[in-house]
């Protein structure tokens, strides 16, 4: 029980952070899974500091320190970005599941046809 | 992070080998896209070989607030990674 409650647990959690994203990895290679979630996190800090450097400090760059606006603003900003990057996991995983569904209509719809 | 928390020990060290690495490449092209962002925003003529004064500065002020604007963004993020994790810490206890 503990064994199948420790799976189920990692399950809906790599849903949460990880499968929103991308698929879940088909065969669980478990070095494959760590070293794409790794990147997936590289990644989305990459973007996240770049799209919020970019909106929030100002182009003049006159002096080395940041303002006390662009501080507030970056933690604002990185606040959106994570909850952005929530709700476009969500419509990924309906088209995916939805897409998932029509293909499965239509296999059996051939099967149908074809078994005639 | 649980792909990478539950990592079975044989290949932890294999990880950490390609973490070290990705690490290493990330900072590479961090450099070399701070450098074209600095200059894409710092430096827009070309009367001379060398950067002026007002450039320079531009550039370096630039550098350093990328650079803490990075660390900040960091330790914001690693918060809200701490405080998703508690929620669904949070809700696996709860369901039980």
């Amino acid at each position: 029980i503990a064994e199948i409650t420790r799976v189920k647990r990692k399950q809906i959690t790599m849903n949460s952070f990880f499968g929103q994203k991308e698929e879940k990895p088909a065969g669980p290679d478990p070095l494959f899974a760590a070293t794409t979630e790794m990147e997936m996190y590289t990644h989305l800090f990459n973007n996240m500091a770049a799209a919020c450097f970019e909106k929030c400090s100002s182009r003049k760059h006159k002096e080395p320190d940041l303002a006390l606006g662009e501080m507030s603003c970056s933690d604002r900003c990185v606040s959106k970005y994570l909850e952005a990057q929530e709700k476009v996991g969500v419509v990924l995983q309906k088209a995916n599941e939805a897409q998932a569904l029509q293909q499965k209509n239509l296999a059996e719809m051939q099967n149908a046809l074809g078994g005639r | 992070m649980d792909g990478v928390q539950n990592l079975p020990p044989h290949v932890q060290g294999q990880f950490m080998q390609n973490l070290e690495q990705m690490q290493m490449k990330d900072s590479l092209t961090m450099y070399n896209n701070l450098v074209e962002r600095c200059f894409n925003s710092c430096v827009s003529s070309f009367r001379s070989k060398s950067l002026d004064k007002y450039e320079t500065s531009c550039v370096e002020n630039c550098a350093s607030r990328y650079i803490k604007m990075t660390q900040r963004v960091g330790l914001r993020f690693a918060e809200h990674q701490a405080m998703q994790q508690k929620r669904a810490a949070d809700a696996m206890g709860a369901g039980k």
